[in-house]
């Protein structure tokens, strides 16, 4: 097969030459395309039961709420979860219409805002304090909010602020006067964005009127109004055992004005079943779920370390209370609707929670509710996440891979710093590391044990194609055509597959340093034209003293060209070789640059240009060699459309390699040579980062442009020592020593240090 | 005739020198309220001092109001607020409570309770009654 194409390429005459390039630019362009935005989740809900894992936060005040017994109260909801993301209530203020909380200093409640009362608040006894007589309201109170404090209990969001309306007195009962003026009283708070609501009136409605009714048309006014101002409000579903919620909670399913920030919660018992007092959330299922309501332990007012134990699904509705108002600090972008859905469809519906009848949307399950229900997406192209132009990309689909030449400046300008992406479910804000998405290439991952080992194997010459036009450089040796491509004098036409591409160091003496892939590649390789891996094709034409490199790495379709312009190889009786080699070209990287990677929200247009400058030199001194290469690029970023990367000013990078190899060393079986290098490294050079890092209620986007410096804090240099002996024609023996300092180029690298020893002996 | 007019002797003697069975129960404490758990097991809606379980059912009560408590009250479970058991009359060993209920179509608070009435009483006849009568 190889003989076969060798001798088709043979064949070709001198024009053709001319036609190859263009072939290769056209290949390129064949290439390419892609993308297409993901998105959409499954139409059937299933969500199976959480699994607690906020360990950190499963503490025994954590357990108290459930009576100590683990998997009751919030472990059953899951809440440590959310604890263990961050969020715990602060910032939120819930109302409590109820007979309102102990004066008593309740350990419970000494913390930051958890007293607070507006004028007027208690509607029993008109006054400001809305002191407790009963315990209920304190008990309700302590599920939603009491203190984390190692002691007794806390409640479900132990860092919102809590405001008490005394509605009931201390038997438990209202009038329709102070239920409307209590609830007033909390629409007139003006900062309420929840209202427990763990009372009722029992009955059965099956209509807006007659639920009106039951209500009361003064108090049902006000519930209403308590919903158009936006307050989202949650109602016990009523103990007595019905199939669907008493009166209140029950009016959600025939008033559409209570639709979308209204809630109807029903109890379970200590298994995990609806609790046989409990009402069902029958009729008004699709606004309606469940909680635990049994054997709650919490605050009560019989002294400042009281706690009780109560049942009821007024204990049921404040572990709802207590969840959105952790979704409400967690998701800013959502609105309170929002909040209310993205509750309901987290919750719990498969084994017995499927039975919509009894628990509606099923169980509440705040550690679902506070991760992502859908896939996760990176937001552009508008500054308003409803937007017809917005642009969502998976944020599987998004990552951004450095280069060496400037990962350790990308690490350190983002680390710490965080951006906000999207659940596609709802666009629910979520915050990510920005470094979470940075990786790394590096200079160093060749540099374990078994490559430094390799690097003094002989090269591979396979996969060679070479037509012997005029005065070609190739030659057979043992069989195999030498790999000495791109030689830039004499003439001759060189095609290479998956192919080192330096041959600049052509001679004997430098065999030394350049008979490995690895080394000549990171040394005296044009660096801009990044072969690494897959299918990469080189092509060069020369003629005495100028020639044209073409480059093209079929997998990611990157196009590279350098012209070059050689002194030409001078001699002297002396011995004294010298040769200098000038090129400059182009490399046009596709949808990267610098060899970095990138995808979806980081995303580069096809073809970034580096425009490069190089220079190499060799001079042969008798038994010494001095070799030199010198790399210069000027990077342009092609942006991308809604692309978080742009970058207004060039990049420059540079390279540098010097070296001196020594035939006859001691005798003339031995050859030593000493190289120190600089990988590619950015000298100057900034991108910007444009990212989402906040959002709010009216969806409305604020995003921060970080701009990146990405000249790295330190110079990565190479020292590599190789020392060849033939010990006989038959026997080799080669030892090499490698020092790195500064690793891809950062201070916070360790030195590395390698040796390998081969040797070698035919029989 | 001796021996008869002796034994009225020795029998009157007895009743006057016995407990005044007959002595009028007095309330000296008592406080009314309702509690989240059933504080009187086995369907009993009271139970006194001399029972073996009291203390385990006073210590079920969370907000006790004195220490004397020897006698305590219990309604059947309620489901809502809005009930309450109040201390009616006395009539020779019989006392009567009244349980007041919620009227029809009143909003009260959703949570399971007992009233209950924590009494301490001068004395705690052995033929005791409690009735709790519903209003």
């Amino acid at each position: 097969m190889l003989l076969k194409d060798i001798i088709k390429i043979t064949s070709l005459k001198k024009k053709s030459h001319f036609i190859l390039f263009p072939i290769l630019l056209i290949l390129s362009a064949c290439g390419g395309g892609g993308g297409g935005g993901g998105g959409g989740g499954s139409s059937a809900r299933s969500v199976a039961a959480c699994t607690d894992t906020g360990t950190a936060f499963q503490t025994d005040e954590y357990h108290a709420l459930g009576n100590t017994v683990v998997g009751r109260g919030l472990s059953k909801i899951c809440a440590s979860n959310a604890y263990a993301r961050g969020y715990t209530g602060s910032g939120i203020k819930v109302g409590i219409v109820d007979t309102g909380i102990t004066i008593a200093a309740h350990q419970e409640f000494d913390g930051s805002g958890k007293r607070n009362y507006d004028a007027g608040s208690d509607l029993v006894t008109p006054d400001s304090i809305p002191e407790d007589g009963h315990g209920h309201g304190t008990h309700v109170a302590g599920i939603i909010g009491a203190d984390k404090d190692n002691t007794g209990m806390h409640g479900v969001a132990y860092d919102a602020s809590l405001y008490h309306y005394r509605v009931f007195n201390n038997g438990g009962i209202t009038t329709t006067e102070r239920l409307v003026n209590g609830i007033q009283k909390a629409i007139d708070n003006g900062g309420l964005s929840i209202i427990n609501h763990s009372w009722g009136t029992s009955g059965s409605c099956t209509s807006q009127s007659s639920c009106e009714t039951g209500v009361g048309s003064s108090v049902y006014a006000k519930i209403v109004a308590a919903a158009q101002a936006n307050i989202i409000q949650v109602f016990a579903a009523g103990n007595d055992g019905t199939s669907s919620p008493s009166y209140e909670a029950n009016s959600v399913a025939y008033d559409s004005r209570l639709q979308g920030v209204t809630l109807a919660v029903a109890a379970v018992g200590t298994d995990g079943v609806i609790a046989s007092y409990s009402n069902k959330c029958g009729t008004a299922a699709s606004y309606c779920l469940a909680a635990p309501g049994s054997f709650i332990y919490s605050a009560y007012i019989s002294g400042t370390t009281s706690y009780e134990l109560l049942s009821g699904t007024s204990m049921a509705a404040p572990l709802v209370s207590g969840s959105l108002a952790i979704l409400k600090q967690q998701f800013s972008s959502l609105t309170n609707t929002q909040l209310v859905t993205r509750l309901l469809e987290s919750a719990t519906n498969t084994g017995i929670y499927s039975d919509t009848s009894i628990y509606g949307y099923g169980l509440l399950n705040l550690g679902q509710a506070t991760t992502p229900m859908g896939v996760l997406q990176t937001f552009s192209g508008s500054d308003n996440l409803d937007s017809g132009s917005a642009s969502y990309i998976d944020l599987s689909s998004t990552s951004f891979i450095s280069s060496a030449s400037f990962s350790n400046a990308l690490k350190k300008s983002l680390n710490g710093k965080k951006f906000e992406v999207y659940d596609s479910f709802d666009q629910a804000n979520f915050k990510v590391e920005l470094s979470d998405l940075i990786g790394s290439k590096s200079n160093v991952s060749e540099f374990n044990a078994t490559s430094h080992f390799n690097r003094l194997k002989p090269k591979d010459k396979s996969e060679i194609y070479l037509s012997p036009f005029g005065q070609t450089e190739a030659t057979y040796v043992n069989g195999q055509l030498e790999s000495n491509l791109f030689t830039s004098y004499n003439n001759f036409l060189a095609i290479g597959y998956n192919q080192d591409t330096n041959s600049f160091l052509k001679n004997e003496k430098t065999n030394l340093l350049a008979n490995d892939k690895i080394f000549s590649k990171n040394y005296f390789n044009n660096p801009y034209f990044y072969d690494e891996g897959g299918s990469n094709l080189f092509m060069s034409i020369n003629n005495n003293q100028s020639g044209l490199d073409t480059f093209m790495n079929a997998n990611s379709n990157d196009l590279g060209f350098a012209m070059k312009f050689n002194s030409g190889e001078k001699s002297n009786e002396d011995g004294l070789t010298s040769n200098l080699e000038f090129s400059f070209g182009v490399a046009a990287e596709n949808k990267k640059f610098l060899n970095s990677s990138n995808s979806g929200a980081f995303a580069t247009e096809d073809f970034s240009n580096t425009n490069f400058l190089g220079l190499k030199y060799n001079k042969t001194v008798k038994d010494l060699n001095f070799v030199s290469s010198m790399y210069l690029g000027q990077t342009f970023i092609n942006e991308k459309e809604n692309s978080y990367l742009s970058s207004s000013k060039p990049i420059y990078t540079s390279s540098l390699t010097a070296g001196v190899i020594k035939d006859n060393f001691y005798d003339p079986s031995q050859k030593i040579g000493f190289v120190i290098s600089q990988p590619q490294k950015v000298e100057k050079g900034e991108i910007n980062l444009k990212v989402p890092t906040s959002s709010n209620r009216d969806r409305n986007v604020t995003f921060v442009t970080h701009n990146v410096d990405l000249k790295p804090d330190a110079r990565q240099v190479n020292l590599d020592l190789i020392f060849e002996k033939n010990i006989t024609e038959m026997e080799n023996l080669k030892l090499g020593l490698t020092h790195v300092q500064n690793a891809d180029h950062s201070t916070e690298s360790k030195n590395q240090n390698f040796i390998s020893v081969y040797w070698q002996k035919y029989f | 005739m001796f021996s008869k007019y002796y034994f009225f002797s020795i029998v009157f003697f007895l009743y006057s020198c016995a407990p005044q069975s007959n002595e009028a129960i007095k309330v000296v404490n008592i406080f009314c309220k309702t509690s989240g758990q059933n504080i009187i097991e086995n369907n009993k809606n009271f139970i006194n001092k001399s029972d073996d379980n009291f203390f385990k059912s006073y210590e079920k009560i969370n907000d006790k109001k004195f220490s004397n408590a020897n006698f305590i009250v219990q309604s059947d479970e309620k489901r809502r607020g809005g009930y309450s058991l109040n201390l009616n009359k006395i009539v020779g060993s019989k006392i009567y409570f009244f349980e007041t209920t919620p009227p029809e179509r009143t909003a009260t608070i959703a949570v399971m309770n007992y009233p209950y009435c924590e009494i301490e009483l001068n004395i705690i006849p052995k033929n005791l009654e409690v009735i709790i009568e519903k209003k």
